[in-house]
């Protein structure tokens, strides 16, 4: 094993706007964002009917292992045993959703149920990709910013020379229901982060894989990293069952921790990619974070939140945006933050509204947060 | 690597308090009174060198299968059901109970979610990003969903380990976690 310095060789994505980089990338630098009226599942009753999501087709499983062999097949990596897959995914909800309508129709279930249970369907995800120990991370919104933070400890303590991981969400109804009861849907059919006139998230399919791998283990292989994965952390407010803390206090410290991991000084960062899910408890909360983790440069430096295109993509949002960022890097753009057309002077921060914008982007952060005070902050560094 | 336990608990099911807000099933009392068994009353300052990990195969189902359900008739679903079928929630509640702002994981692993979750502690411990972990292992009575996927699955259970780098007893290599916690918690 290698121990050391921790790279991302390769990624496979899935959103609202289809498979792979480029769709991604276009979606989200030059929009529109991918929501529309959903005709996946029934959405009668709903109080809000739009998502980022195509109509019904693949089941979370088989994007999970497109995505993976993707991303084994960017980092010229061949499948091993010795490899983990580690991914945020709550399992398939519709499994939940077949379940209940045969039962109450009075007919047992067809259907194998088992991709419902979160370290099944990992489990059968590994298999199929022909690699080894499979665990699901369920904790909710920073799911996925977990099992990339346990597979990059995994690699830079030598544990492994690589890791895959990632995280799935593709919209259902169980999970629709629950948000739309709640009152939590944009109604306005927009996600509009940081602005004053929001009126809340909308979900959108998100699956995304990494390879994570020691700097060593790609170089053997003459593959070219396409970031440095330099900082991570995790945290939790111990203030709310839901509520964030009002200052962000759990947030600040989870991206102070992952920067000092990453041995940099706030300045360094060019850009943030933010939660930012456009309800206002959230954006409130993060902007305050903002604050008192970079100080001054706050002010200056570029957040967004990409969530505005491709919607809330849950257990697979960290996995989704942190591909976001790598393609960012790429294309020296900072994406927009869409529909914030009326800043809220609450969230006094530069979110790249509605434009994208050129700007080398070296240094990068990517946050997230869940219910129960949990975040997760990640930061990716060219190479 | 290093991980010696610290404190092994167990919890009658039936005789586990409230909690309020986590009304539709024991999954999150039990999560509750499995860690204040293991840590003490609420009002401890944990800080950020403890970390808490939740290990469940299927997590909450009683609430996950009554909101189906309900959606299945074509009922109203009920608000109170959405924060109670996220897994951090109740995390939450242990976090403010006991002041731990380390890391909070869950997670599910097919057949070994518990010892998936001493892997991952003990890598953290090794690597000392914290001090300690406390593992939270609890799984509910099947429902008929689960039946199907499950058979052998059993009623209500859980059980807490307070996991240490250096403090407590050797776990040792390839044990059976679920009988030794049973029997060190005697």
């Amino acid at each position: 094993m290698t121990a050391g310095e921790v790279v991302v060789s390769g990624f496979g994505v899935y959103t609202g706007f289809g498979y792979g980089a480029d769709r991604l990338r276009a979606g989200i630098l030059t929009g529109p964002p991918a929501f529309a009226p959903v005709t996946r599942f029934d959405t009668t009753g709903f109080r809000v009917t739009h998502a980022a999501c195509g109509p019904a087709g693949p089941d979370q499983r088989s994007v999970l292992v497109e995505c993976g062999r993707a991303a084994l097949d960017m980092a010229r990596l061949a499948p091993s045993r010795t490899i983990p897959l580690l991914v945020g995914t709550k399992g398939d909800y519709r499994t939940i959703t077949a379940y209940w309508a045969a039962a109450a129709a009075g007919e047992a279930v067809a259907e194998d149920l088992g991709d419902g249970v979160p370290g099944l369907l990992v489990a059968r995800a590994a298999a199929a990709l022909g690699l080894g120990r499979a665990v699901a991370f369920t904790n909710a919104c920073v799911a996925s910013a977990n099992a990339i933070a346990h597979g990059a400890l995994l690699v830079r303590s030598g544990m492994a020379d690589a890791v895959v991981c990632g995280g799935a969400y593709l919209v259902d109804r169980e999970v629709f229901a629950k948000f739309d009861a709640v009152r939590a849907l944009a109604t306005d059919g927009t996600v509009r982060p940081f602005a004053r006139n929001r009126t809340g998230v909308l979900l959108g399919d998100g699956v995304a894989v990494l390879v994570l791998e020691s700097a060593a283990h790609a170089a053997a292989r003459a593959v070219p990293p396409l970031a440095r994965l330099t900082g991570w952390a995790m945290s939790n407010d111990a203030h709310h069952v839901v509520h964030p803390h009002p200052q962000g206090r759990g947030l600040a410290a989870a991206i102070s921790t992952a920067l000092g991991r990453a041995n940099l000084a706030p300045e360094q960062v060019d850009y943030v990619n933010a939660h930012g899910t456009g309800t206002i408890l959230n954006d409130v909360s993060e902007v305050a974070a903002l604050r008192t983790a970079f100080g001054g440069h706050a002010a200056r430096l570029p957040v967004s939140s990409t969530k505005s295109a491709t919607g809330h993509a849950l257990e697979a949002s960290a996995a989704v945006e942190l591909v976001a960022c790598l393609t960012a890097m790429a294309a020296g753009t900072a994406p927009p933050t869409w529909g914030c057309h009326e800043p809220d002077p609450r969230c006094a921060v530069d979110c790249v509204p509605n434009e994208p914008r050129k700007l080398r982007l070296d240094r990068v952060l990517s946050v997230n947060s869940s219910f129960g005070g949990v975040n997760s902050a990640l930061v990716l560094e060219r190479p | 690597m290093n991980v010696r336990v610290k404190t092994a608990v167990t919890v009658d099911p039936d005789q586990v308090p409230d909690v309020p807000g986590f009304a539709f099933s024991r999954f999150g009392p039990l999560v509750r009174a499995l860690a204040t068994r293991c840590l003490g009353e609420p009002g401890g300052n944990l800080g950020d060198r403890t970390a808490l990990v939740l290990a469940s195969a299927h997590a909450d189902t009683s609430t996950l299968d009554l909101a189906g359900e309900s959606l299945a008739r074509g009922e109203q679903q009920d608000p109170m059901l959405f924060h109670q079928t996220v897994p951090t929630s109740i995390l939450g509640v242990v976090c403010r109970d006991h002041g731990i702002t380390g890391p909070v994981t869950c997670l599910s692993a097919a057949g070994e979610s518990v010892a998936a979750a001493v892997e991952l502690v003990a890598v953290m411990l090794t690597a000392r990003e914290v001090d300690q972990a406390l593992v939270l292992a609890v799984e509910l009575a099947p429902t008929g969903r689960v039946s199907v996927i499950d058979p052998t699955a059993e009623g209500d259970r859980g059980m807490a380990l307070l996991l240490h780098r250096d403090e407590g007893r050797p776990l040792p290599p390839g044990a059976d976690l679920v009988t030794l916690c049973r029997e060190w918690a005697k």
